[in-house]
């Protein structure tokens, strides 16, 4: 049986619908990423899978235990590290510890050696015993995974882990994240809105308003899009984007001032776009398919767009002024 | 076995308030500030406007309010736990815990059992003023009072868990409380002899569990100094047996309800 088994998991709030029937299976040992937006109910279907939520409809197993029914089986088989910080910081590291040793029931014995063991991974025995409150954010968040880890759980949760930290303390937070997976041998669910990181796991489910749009391994993902993507900024896009549409029968839209196509061979097509484009090119840009790239192939958005704030959306649609500013031209 | 379990959770998060209690010594200190504001204002100010002795040739007034004092000392400490409940499960390590395979019910005691120890460690300093006022309880009366003081902090600790529990935002809990605290002060017969006053206040009074507690407060306080009947019969409102009863059925009842809404929390 599956280590996590997720069968059409509905949660309303009032009439709002944040997770709007997920299914999907997680294998033990994998490392597992759901990938959204703000808003697109990870932190929602976490929540149901550790039993902090009641499902609407639906039900889930998590090693074997119905989050219905058993919830407290399944508390007792998972760690989990939720997207706001848990940690007590008038305590120090060490106390954290010995509070999560206790209300999980962990022998003294084993806590000594095993709490030794999870700072070591985060690299925070100097630490043990300073105040949290003194910690920087990448050592709060790496205390928690410690704690999370702790008492040994089959399944670790982690909702967005590196929420909040400079982009060196996140890279070594996945360092910290693949070592624990591949030495405990366990399995990882985990959530984030950062489509780089993503590409660290196995498999990824992305999920937006609610629903899962995709679930592969990222490789087969990004073979979703059809093979190289291809932006280009012109001194008028909107023509360029007919063009292009008509033209190279390519499915053009223009996002933060570039038009933006995907092409199956990206240098044939580009190479097309010098003999053919009217309008003067300004600047052009070839890349493989990133996550990112997988996300707006889906969804027809950036998922920058999607946490854009008002007033960002607002100056981005008077950059673009035209009619084909965020919108999409689909071949039928 | 699973009892075994649930008493060490319970155990260790009652540690953690105490400990943090002791780590933020700020925290005891301004819950003395109040106190002795009242003391200064109601006790020393309208002692010369109720001229001399106040209500009582045995009393002063001063002695008169400081059962008062400690009553809504110990209200006042249930705010500040619930507010500690309210934004530890918002944003805190709260969630850590609820997360945990620990029942609700062993969280729900282990949060009361730490607002009495609060109320106790907090009523330990306050009784270092006693001599000030002219109070000099002897050991025995001491250990009566915070026998006294625990069922008190039993009762409204209950009832800061249960608010709790059923409130989301810091803001609404203080707002909450600032609303009751006042009335359930000033309608206890903390300032005034519950004796003398109009019928209405005297029922309202009755209804407030705080009157009894106060009432067992005087009962305890008081028992070392002599008193003559008219004094007596003005002064305490029930007998210290009736206090004790009202004040443990309330505190279980709340207790009950606090455990059951805690649990039922998602
Ligand atoms: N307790 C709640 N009451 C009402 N709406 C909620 C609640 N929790 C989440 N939501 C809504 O559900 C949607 C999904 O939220 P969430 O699961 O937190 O998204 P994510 O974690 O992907 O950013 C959001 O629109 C959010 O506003
Ligand atoms: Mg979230």
């Amino acid at each position: 049986m599956a280590m996590i088994d997720v069968d059409g998991l509905v949660r309303r709030f009032g009439k709002f619908e944040a997770v709007r029937g997920v299914s999907f299976q997680i294998e033990e040992g994998e490392l597992f990423g759901f990938l959204g937006p703000n808003g697109a109910g990870k932190t929602t279907t976490i929540n149901m899978l550790v039993t902090m939520l009641r499902p609407t409809e639906g039900e889930a197993h998590v090693d074997g235990h119905s989050v219905r029914t058993e919830a407290r089986r399944v508390r007792e088989s998972i760690g989990i590290v939720f997207q706001e910080p848990t940690v007590d910081e008038a305590l120090t590291g060490w106390e954290n510890l010995k509070i999560h040793a206790d209300i999980y029931d962990i022998p003294m014995a084993t806590f000594r050696d095993r709490a030794e063991e999870v700072l070591r991974m985060v690299e925070l025995q100097e630490w043990r015993n300073k105040l949290v409150r003194n910690y920087s954010g990448g050592m709060k968040r790496r205390l928690e995974i410690a704690r999370g880890m702790l008492h040994y759980p089959r399944v670790l949760f982690l909702d967005e882990p590196t929420l909040g930290l400079d982009p060196q303390s996140r890279v070594a937070l996945w360092d910290y994240i693949r070592e624990i997976q591949s030495r405990e041998r366990i399995t990882v669910f985990l959530t984030t809105h950062y489509m780089a990181e993503a590409e660290y796991c196995d498999r990824i489910a992305v999920i937006d308003n609610g629903e899962i749009v995709a679930l592969d391994t990222p490789e087969r993902l990004k073979k979703l899009v059809g093979g190289d993507v291809i932006t280009i900024r012109t001194a008028d896009n909107e023509t360029a984007a007919k063009e292009l549409f008509y033209d190279l029968q390519v499915e053009p839209e223009i996002e933060d001032g570039v038009v933006r196509f995907e092409a199956p061979n990206g240098a044939q097509a580009l190479a097309q776009v010098f003999r053919t484009l009217t309008p003067e090119i300004l600047s052009v840009d070839l890349h493989k398919p990133s996550l990112e790239d997988v996300f707006i192939h889906l969804t027809g958005r950036a998922i920058r767009d999607s946490e854009a704030t008002e007033g960002e959306k607002l100056r981005s649609q008077m950059r673009e002024g035209s009619a084909f500013g965020g919108m999409r031209m689909r071949r039928p | 076995m699973r009892l075994r379990k649930e008493v060490r959770a319970g155990w260790s998060l009652f540690r953690r308030d105490m400990l943090k209690l002791f780590r933020e010594r700020a925290r005891i200190i301004s819950a003395l500030i109040q106190p002795i504001i009242f003391l200064g204002i109601f006790g020393l100010g309208l002692k010369d406007v109720l001229g001399g002795a106040g209500p009582f040739q045995e009393l002063d007034y001063i002695q008169y309010i400081f059962p008062g004092i400690i009553g809504v000392n110990v209200l006042g400490l249930t705010i500040t736990n619930g507010v500690t409940i309210v934004a530890d499960r918002e944003f805190g390590f709260l969630r850590e815990v609820l997360v945990a395979p620990v029942s609700r019910l062993t969280i729900a005691i282990a949060k009361v059992c730490a607002g009495v120890g609060t109320a106790l460690v907090q009523v330990s300093i306050l009784m270092l003023l006693a001599p000030f006022v002219g109070l000099t309880p002897s050991i025995g009366v001491l250990v009566m009072l915070f026998f006294a003081v625990a069922l008190l902090a039993t009762a409204t600790s209950a009832l800061g868990v249960l608010i709790a529990s059923r409130i989301r935002s810091v803001e609404s809990f203080q707002y909450m409380f600032q609303f009751m605290i006042f009335p359930l002060f000033f309608l206890s017969g903390a300032f005034f002899v519950l004796s003398t006053v109009p019928a209405w206040i005297k029922f309202v009074a009755n209804l407030n569990p705080l009157t009894y507690a106060i009432d067992l407060f005087r009962h305890i306080l008081y028992s070392d100094i002599e008193l003559n009947e008219a004094s007596r019969s003005l002064l305490l409102v029930n007998s210290a047996g009736q206090d004790v009863v009202i004040i443990a059925v309330i505190s279980g009842v709340l207790l009950a309800a606090s455990a059951f809404s805690f649990s039922r929390m998602e």
